[in-house]
């Protein structure tokens, strides 16, 4: 079944990512998208993610179309302007890709090409009423369209950020411009994101519980110092401290969130940086 | 005001290691009052020139002149001589720098500083950029702060996913300009506006080569 | 004052332009009669530039080795740095000028340009200053003296404790030097007559003072051993076998009352008493004449009138007072007695000390113009007596005052008289009279760093009172220079110059003490009253328009680059930290061995600009010695000299001469050993360095 039906269903649905190479070998990508075939609903595919360049994520999303999974086509804003934008909704749509992640992007600084110039023509908001006016037959200059588009549109949120009250209200108006489900950063305290789910569920809208697959102590404390929204508590990183095999603890505590997780949310996003061949390991600790 | 800052000997050095005699101009107004671009600052450029030159053996003839502004044809006749000299360094804005190239158009106009920002100052010595100049303000709609200037993605609708209690994802303790934004609105106790989205931003009508002509207002 | 010096202008045009200039001054030179220009002088003494000093006291205050040990300072009571610690001890230092250059040769003869002659008869302080002013603008002068020597009242008045008479002599003889003709021995009247005067002159001033000692017609008055003040303190200056009685009571209550009454102490007398009208407030005499007067163990009775003097055989044995209520009544001197409250005390002497009159006796039948009280018909805006070539000075017109404010007579006389006898036209002379810069804020009186005054030291009261040697002890080098540099520098600090100023605030922001304002975008200002003349603002304003005016740019990069045989090493060391350093050699070559010196008034004044200069001109080293941290007067948080000399080091590796060629050392203790060592050890590290790539000592000075 198709991810938005699932989700309409009500279905736990199960998303992962698969992070293009930088180059043109993708037999490794092919790899793990294979080994996931099957056990997750859809996969996002990464658009130049952290600002480091990588294959574009259309023609990525592409090629999990004709491996047989269905992408979430990430799109950020940073890279190109509306009409490149526009662009590469449009080819998306005639390639059959029907998930759009409507992302603003992390600035070039942080990446790999320091010295490009940013582009932030649009951001997510605005990308999402972009998405939605393709849906209705027009793009954004008020253009009839030969051929609208159908994208089930989505967008991201941080139930974990710090301050809070501006991220909702952000949240709030990705859902006014269009936003259909919600994929969260990396959660860690419960007791916020009930309180986050309870917020938010007016709005009806299914959300995804991200969970990171934490690989060792060393990468938790540096996620908790380099990554804004994400907060691994000290316990975590005890646990991944005294084990002898971090990873595997890792992927045990990722099952453990999920299952604790399981009746707040639509569906959880695994996020297992690079260790993409132990989702399906997570999914057994968690009990799926 | 304009921000600018001084680029180093070195590099002044090697765009004027051909002229033997130079003219350095400052400007009393923007580049004075940011300390990098005025009298003094003219006269400690020209005499490290000097003293480099020197050092190699080699005599050069600086000229140091500062008039009110650089950006006014009126006060760039104030320099005196300028074609006794080979080529002009100017320590203005790059406005500044243009307005005497256009002036003496045969002669070399070197840049001595780089300008930066349209700025505020914080405090002696410490400039932050406020303004794009991007033709299309709407400090109305965001209390007060400048999201093209002082959001490091120029959004409209942010904070993005990187902001990190109150501070940018680009780092170097940078504030986040969107919760700035929906602090200053909450003082205001006007919440509405920031849940309004605001439109991608009009850069046609924000302009290209752009200028701003007074003369026919009456017509 | 002293750029006015070769200018050509007279006496009159000098100090008028002077005066006017800035017409807010420090308050010293406002409250000083003669309107000395103390804030150069003490300045220059804290510079160890003695005779340029001495010069400027001159100018004004015509005496200075004498009124450095009697003027009672009006200027130290309004120094602005009361309100801080205490006064800077203007008079002491003052005197620290004379006595340090009495060695040195007077000034010498004036060319009498002008073709006329001016007989001045007295020639005590207003007469003197008068002599000195015609004589500098180039007319011929005669004083006319009736004493041995000239002088006045402060000759053969002021006793020797206070003032020995060399020290007057010496004076003198700085204002004969000038060409001034000296007559003594010769009294108007008498061995000259004044109507021979008048035709032999040009001009004729009168400046006789008050010479006749006042009395009072009461019982007993005629008796024996009542004595007036003035003769009885001639004869203790010049008559060495003076005796007194055992019980001496002086009646008055001024300074000459105190000058009676601790003579006649020292002449033996052991109990000495003095009653005056005046109660403890407003008894005239000086503060300090009072208190040592009471060290000395006089005693002092406020608050009597005398009533009568008691006789036993013609002879002086005692006297009665009664109870002054009161002395003036709407400013007018009308005392207020209770007669039954009365008061008696046995007495061997008394001596009167109430008072002094003009010697008009020369004058009788002359066609000067005397009125029935013996006052001589006078206008004080144009000096003039009612002859239209005679002129009157100091005390005789003026009536009893201080020997500096005689002076300021005396310099009004001058130029009355100059003028007439330039123009043939007298006219009201006009007095312009700057405002004093106002007290120092509130708000920065706890920022400004306390610096105790040195206390002037006196002889012991026991021993002091056995002769009649000089009881003050006067400052040392080191102290004078301390004492000079406490002062604040008031209203000789920053200054601007508008058209350049750019409004940025800087100066605003750097000042400790809140000195520059900026209102509404115009150019900077500053309150005279606030700033200090640190020289911060100075060195940061970005469109250097700012200077200060003690301390100025020009004259700082002036010898900064000057480039004195063998110096290969510039330094800028801090006048406030290092007192000893200008110690008479160094004050006369300034140039350490080796050293191109030059002394800021504090390091914060440093320019990067100015270390620049020493460097293009040829230095191979270049030392900034600065106070260390907490003794820095000016360092309020900001280390301004490491901030420029490290922007400076930037700027030398950039442009290849090398950092390692300028220092900054903060000499501890501010000693001079630390100042010689750390320059000792910086010239040989330098010499390990070699000369710098411009060094003057590979390429002839141009």
């Amino acid at each position: 079944m198709g991810f938005k039906e699932a989700l309409a269903k009500g279905e736990f649905v199960i998303t992962a990512e698969v992070g293009p190479p930088k180059g043109t070998d993708i037999s490794e990508m092919v790899h793990h998208v294979e080994a996931l075939k099957g056990k997750v609903t859809a996969l996002n595919v990464t658009d130049n993610q952290s600002a480091v360049m990588r294959i574009s994520t259309l023609a990525v999303s592409k090629i999990l179309l004709d491996l047989g999974v269905e992408p979430i086509y990430q799109m950020t804003c940073r890279d190109r302007n509306r009409l490149g934008l526009q662009s590469d909704l449009l080819g998306a749509a005639v390639l059959g890709i029907k998930n759009v992640l409507a992302l603003t992007g992390d600035h070039t600084t942080l990446g790999d090409h320091k010295s490009a110039k940013p582009v932030f023509d649009l951001e997510s908001v605005q990308l999402l009423q972009v998405i939605q006016g393709l849906n209705e037959g027009h793009d954004m200059a008020g253009n009839a369209l030969k051929g609208k588009t159908d994208f089930f549109a989505g967008a991201i949120v941080t139930p974990e950020a710090n301050p809070f009250e501006p991220q909702f209200a952000k949240f709030e108006k990705k859902i006014e411009a269009g936003a259909k489900f919600f994929q969260t950063q990396a959660v860690y305290d419960i007791k916020k994101f009930h309180a986050f789910m309870d917020r938010a569920s007016k709005y009806n809208v299914p959300i995804l519980a991200g969970i990171l697959l934490l690989k060792s102590a060393g990468m938790a404390r540096f996620l908790n110092k380099f990554v804004a929204g994400i907060s691994v508590p000290d316990e975590l990183i005890q646990e991944l401290a005294n084990s002898e095999k971090p990873l595997a603890k890792g992927v045990e505590i990722a099952g453990r969130q999920i299952r604790e997780l399981r009746n707040v949310c639509a569906g959880v996003h695994i996020m297992a940086i690079g260790a993409e061949d132990k989702v399906p390991d997570i999914l057994a600790a968690a009990g799926i | 005001m304009i921000v600018a800052e001084p680029k180093k000997i070195e590099e002044i050095k090697q765009m004027t290691d051909k002229f033997d005699r130079i003219l350095m101009v400052g400007c009393g107004t923007c580049t004075t009052v940011c300390l990098t671009g005025g009298e003094r600052e003219v006269n400690l450029m020209a005499t490290a020139l000097r003293l480099a030159r020197k050092v190699e053996g080699q005599d050069v003839e600086i000229g140091e002149q500062t008039i009110l502004r650089q950006c006014d044809f009126e006060y760039i006749d104030e320099l005196k001589d300028v074609h006794n000299y080979q080529a002009i360094v100017s320590l203005a804005c790059g406005a500044g720098i243009q307005g005497i190239a256009r002036k003496f158009p045969e002669m070399p106009v070197l840049p001595g500083v780089n300008t930066k920002f349209i700025g505020f100052n914080e405090e002696f010595g410490y400039y932050t950029e406020q303004c794009k100049a991007c033709g299309d303000c709407i400090l109305h709609l965001t209390g007060g702060i400048c999201p093209i200037a002082r959001c490091a993605k120029g959004l409209l609708n942010g904070p993005c996913g990187g902001t990190n209690n109150g501070k940018c994802e680009i780092g170097g303790d940078k504030d986040c300009a969107w919760t700035l934004i929906y602090n200053q609105l909450e003082r205001q106790g006007n919440l509405k506006q920031f849940k309004e989205i605001i439109a991608a931003k009009d850069f046609a009508k924000a302009g290209n080569i752009r200028s701003m002509d007074l003369r026919k207002a009456g017509d | 004052m002293s750029d006015l010096k070769e200018s050509g202008m007279s006496q009159a045009e000098k100090f008028d332009k002077w005066i006017s200039e800035r017409l807010v001054k420090p308050p010293c030179i406002i409250a000083c009669p003669v309107n000395a220009d103390i804030q150069s002088y003490v300045s220059l003494v804290g510079q160890g530039r003695f005779q340029e000093a001495l010069e400027i006291v001159r100018e004004r205050c015509t005496l200075p080795a004498s009124l450095g040990r009697i003027c009672n300072h009006p200027c130290e009571g309004q120094c602005r740095r009361n309100k801080i610690d205490e006064a800077v001890s203007i008079r002491s230092i003052k005197r620290f000028a004379a006595d340090i250059c009495m060695d040195l040769p007077h000034p010498g003869p004036v060319p009498k340009t002008k073709g006329k002659k001016v007989a001045i008869i007295g020639g005590g302080p207003s007469g003197l200053t008068a002599a000195y002013d015609l004589a500098k603008d180039g007319f011929s002068v005669t004083i006319f003296e009736r004493n041995d020597a000239c002088g006045g009242a402060i000759y053969t008045g002021v006793p020797k404790y206070r003032l020995p008479k060399d020290i007057v002599a010496w004076d003198v003889a700085a204002i004969q030097s000038l060409g001034v003709e000296i007559k003594t021995n010769t009294e108007v009247g008498k061995d000259i007559l004044f109507n021979e005067i008048i035709k032999n002159f040009d001009a004729v001033l009168i400046a006789i003072g008050l010479s006749v000692s006042r009395g009072l017609p009461i019982p007993g008055a005629d008796a024996d051993g009542v004595l007036l003040a003035l003769p009885f303190l001639r004869m203790v200056n010049f008559d060495d076998k003076t005796t007194i009685g055992k019980r001496v009571v002086v009646i008055g209550g001024g300074n000459v009352a105190t000058d009676v009454a601790r003579s006649a102490k020292r002449l033996g007398a052991e109990e000495v008493k003095m009653f005056c009208l005046e109660n403890d407030t407003e008894m005239p005499a000086s503060p300090w004449e009072i208190e040592e007067s009471y060290e000395e163990g006089i005693q002092i009775y406020p608050s009597w009138g005398p009533l009568e003097i008691k006789v036993k055989d013609g002879k002086v044995a005692g006297i009665v007072f009664k109870k002054c209520l009161s002395v003036f009544e709407n400013g007018v001197f009308s005392p207020k007695f209770d007669e039954c409250e009365l008061t008696e005390t046995e007495a061997d002497n008394i001596i009167f000390a109430i008072g002094q009159a003009a010697d008009m006796s020369g004058f009788k039948d002359t066609e000067l113009a005397i009125d029935e009280r013996g006052r001589i018909s006078f206008n004080p805006a144009t000096m003039q007596t009612n002859l239209a070539n005679v002129f009157a000075c100091g005390e005789v017109v003026t009536g009893p005052g201080a020997a500096v404010s005689a002076m300021k007579s005396g310099h009004r006389a001058a130029t009355a008289i100059a003028r007439y006898l330039d123009t043939g036209k007298t006219s009201a002379l006009h007095i312009k009279e700057p405002e004093a810069i106002g007290q120092v804020p509130d708000e920065i009186v706890e920022i400004i760093t306390k610096l105790p005054r040195t206390p002037v030291k006196l002889v012991d009261a026991s021993k002091r009172v056995k002769n009649f040697d000089e009881i003050e002890l006067g400052f040392d080098q080191a102290t004078a220079m301390f004492e000079a540099r406490r002062c604040m520098n008031c209203g000789s600090g920053a200054e601007i110059i508008e058209e350049k100023c750019a409004a940025c605030l800087t100066c605003v922001r750097v000042c400790p003490y809140g000195a520059p304002y900026v209102r509404q975008a115009r150019a900077a200002n500053f309150a005279l009253e606030n700033c200090q003349a640190c020289g911060i603002c100075a060195a940061e304003c970005p469109a250097l328009a700012i200077d200060i005016r003690h301390n100025k740019k020009a004259d700082i990069i002036g010898r900064a680059s000057r480039s004195m045989d063998g110096s290969f090493i510039t330094a800028f060391t801090c006048q406030y930290s290092i007192p000893e350093i200008l110690n008479p050699a160094y004050v006369k070559t300034e140039h350490i061995d080796g050293v191109n010196q030059v002394s800021m008034f504090c390091n914060n004044r440093i320019d990067t600009i100015h270390i620049l200069a020493a460097f293009e001109a040829g230095a191979d080293g270049v030392m900034v010695a600065a106070c260390p941290d907490e003794k820095c007067r000016h360092n309020k948080g900001t280390d301004w000299p490491k901030i420029r000399v490290a922007r400076v080091k930037n700027i030398l590796n950039d442009t290849g001469i090398g950092a390692e060629r300028l220092e900054l050392a903060k000499i501890e203790k501010g000693s001079v050993e630390a100042l010689a060592k750390a320059i000792d050890e910086f010239k040989k590290k330098v010499r390990e360095l070699g000369p710098s790539p411009l060094s003057r000592q590979l390429t002839p000075s141009k």
